[in-house]
């Protein structure tokens, strides 16, 4: 399979304030979010990324998006490197977080066309893949209806495929069903299966064991920064479930009981 | 145009379209306030102190001798002197409290005899006294009494001195030598006060507009869906600048239409001294291009730095709270141009706001030079080109972006 994203060795640092050194213990002026993190992902494969909060998946993502510079170590998104070229590893990628969110003023339809010019897509090309991912998502209806009135589930769809309308080679999903419903999250899920036969290369940032066990070829467990195993689902939890194994890591590398 | 900066500013500016209560706050409501604060201003100064330009003002007046009645005799003054008697005083004196009339004099009997044989070096008794009573709460009454101590005066320091000085003539019956026409008192008038309202009002249209649509999209988390694209961040500076520009625009304009038919209310009495000379008419087509050059280069001044100040905030409020003492500074270079009176100095016409001061100043004053008015738009517009080239690098800043 070819390899779609190669991380590197990726570090990011935050400067702490004296206080912050105070309350976090630590006696230096940095806190490493994300330490020298290393993984692949290759074409038409699912990879999961596991951790608790506050564990460095979000920084990993952001610093892979280009949003965040890293503060040492480099990844090459589909051989681009995000820090020498990080406008072409943009256009490789679509990134889907909670953070980053749709202006609520206008429609989906609005959002399609206007992300399209922004990057680049010809008009004919963007109305066939808007009429594609609407018809997808079913989202035609709601196409003229403001962000701001739609359910979560629809702005989250509305989201999802506007994340995607330039056709990434990759995309990094960061907890993609949170807050949906059932009926929501199955259509989301089952979006993930399809852009994985399609070829294209998924990093999935989720808290549920179920939809890791269910989707990702290979899952890496960020815990403090830090890349604490890394390996296909089955290798990792052995005979245990996913969670089982998680807890078993979690309580080996923290010390702490859950 | 670029495609990029065309989308996002056509974004900005659908945005807005679509906000109609942002809309109506950043464009119409200024222009609109401006009109109705001024006039109500006016209408309240002139309820106070205003009075009809056909009031007849009646005078009464005890014992009035000839001269004094000469005095008061020309027709353009429309004193209406009635003769009374001493026992009349105490209830005409009752009328002027209850504002029914407006002043009574009282001279001595045998006024002009007296004052004509009274020698201060030698007299033993008071020198002859007139009295004036008025009710300086009555409008009418207190001009009346102010033309008519002017009158007296007058009459007085020819008695009493070796020459008169701007005595009522046969020409000039009211004393006023002031040969200031109505278009200089406008001039007077609008060189003070309209730069500075004007670059304010350009500034609060941009207020209301920038930390809305730059720190509330921070706000909001719809920044970094932007920045997430291959949109460049100077590209998406450059949009929103253009975008806010526009309505910034549309604001002072509002603003200024606002002005315009309101300031002749904007000081008590303006619209006696201005006479009949309309503020349309006031400007050439050249003055209102010149007008609307400055205009287009202050907005984009403004929303360049509002745009800095709202980048750097975390939420709107934070934003509004640091734009707010930036309007002083605007105000005080708003005034620079009208209390410095206009000046040639080149480099005066490079400090932004204060340029704009003086250029507005030199346009009202029929004095614009086009040199000194082309440096300060260029002088605007490279500032805020600046300014837009430090927000496209505060984009880059993910400590701003995402702290």
């Amino acid at each position: 399979m070819k390899e779609i994203l190669n991380v590197k060795n990726l570090t990011k640092k935050f400067k702490l304030t004296k206080k912050q050194q105070e309350s976090k213990n630590i006696k230096t002026p940095y806190f490493a979010a994300v330490d020298n993190v290393s993984f692949k992902s290759y074409e038409g494969e699912v990879f999961g990324l596991l951790g608790p909060n506050g564990a460095g998946k979000t920084t990993t993502m952001r610093m892979i998006a280009t949003l965040i510079n890293a503060s040492a170590g480099d990844a090459d998104v589909n051989g681009f490197s995000i820090i020498k070229h990080p406008l072409e590893v943009r256009r490789n990628i679509g990134f889907l977080t909670n953070e980053l969110k749709l202006d609520e003023f206008f429609t989906p339809n609005f959002h399609f066309d206007f992300f399209a010019e922004l990057r680049g897509i010809p008009k004919n090309v963007a109305s066939r893949r808007k009429a594609e991912l609407f018809d997808r998502f079913g989202l035609g209806k709601y196409a003229d209806v403001k962000i701001g009135k739609l359910s979560q589930g629809n702005k989250q769809k509305a989201s999802l495929a506007i994340s995607i309308v330039h056709d990434p080679a990759i995309v990094i999903f960061d907890e993609p069903t949170n807050g949906l419903d059932v009926v929501t999250a199955k259509v989301v899920t089952d979006f993930l299966v399809e852009l994985k036969r399609s070829g294209k290369s998924v990093i999935l940032s989720t808290h549920i064991f179920g939809l890791l066990e269910n989707l990702c070829d290979r899952v890496g467990i960020i815990i403090n920064g830090k890349m604490v195993a890394c390996d296909t689902v089955s290798a990792l939890a052995g005979e245990n479930s996913l969670e089982e194994m998680f807890f078993d890591i979690y309580h080996k590398t923290t010390s702490e009981d859950v | 145009m670029n495609n990029v900066v065309f989308a996002v500013m056509k974004k900005e500016i659908i945005r807005i379209f679509n906000d109609k209560k942002l809309l109506f706050a950043a464009v119409i409501l200024p222009g609109f306030l401006v009109f109705a604060a001024i006039s109500l201003t006016g209408l309240m100064s002139d309820m106070m102190t205003g009075v009809d330009e056909n009031h007849v003002y009646e005078v009464h007046a005890v014992n009035l001798p000839d001269t004094i009645a000469t005095l008061l005799a020309p027709q353009e003054l429309r004193l209406n002197v009635m003769p009374t008697t001493l026992a009349e005083t105490p209830r005409i004196r009752e009328e002027i409290a209850d504002q029914n009339t407006d002043i009574l004099l009282v001279f001595p009997p045998n006024f002009e005899a007296d004052v004509a044989i009274f020698d201060p070096s030698t007299a033993t008794e008071p020198a002859p006294n007139v009295e004036m009573w008025s009710n300086s709460a009555r409008a009418s009454s207190a001009e009346a009494a102010s033309i008519v101590a002017a009158l007296i005066n007058a009459y007085h320091h020819s008695l009493t001195h070796r020459f008169t000085f701007n005595a009522p003539t046969a020409e000039v019956t009211d004393g006023i030598f002031d040969l200031a026409t109505a278009a200089d008192l406008m001039a007077l008038l609008l060189g003070l006060m309209l730069p500075m309202m004007f670059i304010l009002f350009i500034f609060t249209g941009c207020q209301s507009l920038v930390p809305e649509s730059v720190a509330g999209e921070k706000e909001r988390g719809t920044l970094g869906t932007l920045l997430v694209t291959t949109a460049s961040r100077k590209q998406m500076a450059l949009g929103k600048t253009l975008g806010l520009a526009f309505f910034s625009l549309l604001s002072a304009v509002g603003s200024f239409v606002g002005l315009m038919f309101s300031v002749g209310q904007m000081m008590p009495g303006a619209d006696e001294l201005i006479g009949d000379v309309s503020i349309l008419e006031f400007f050439s087509v050249q003055d209102i291009l010149l007008l609307l050059l400055i205009s287009v280069s202050l907005s984009l001044l403004f929303v360049a730095l509002l745009s800095v100040i709202s980048t750097y905030s975390k939420s709107v409020k934070e934003a509004n709270a640091v734009a707010t003492p930036m309007a002083i500074v605007v105000l005080i270079g708003g005034m620079g141009g009208g209390l410095a009176g206009g000046t040639d100095m080149l480099l005066f016409h490079l400090i932004p706001i204060f340029n704009s001061s003086l250029g507005i100043t030199a346009i009202i004053n029929s004095e614009a030079s086009v040199l000194n008015i082309t440096v300060a738009i260029v002088s605007n517009l490279v500032f805020a080109m600046i300014l837009t080239g430090v927000m496209a690098s505060m984009f880059n800043s993910e400590k701003i972006v995402f702290d």
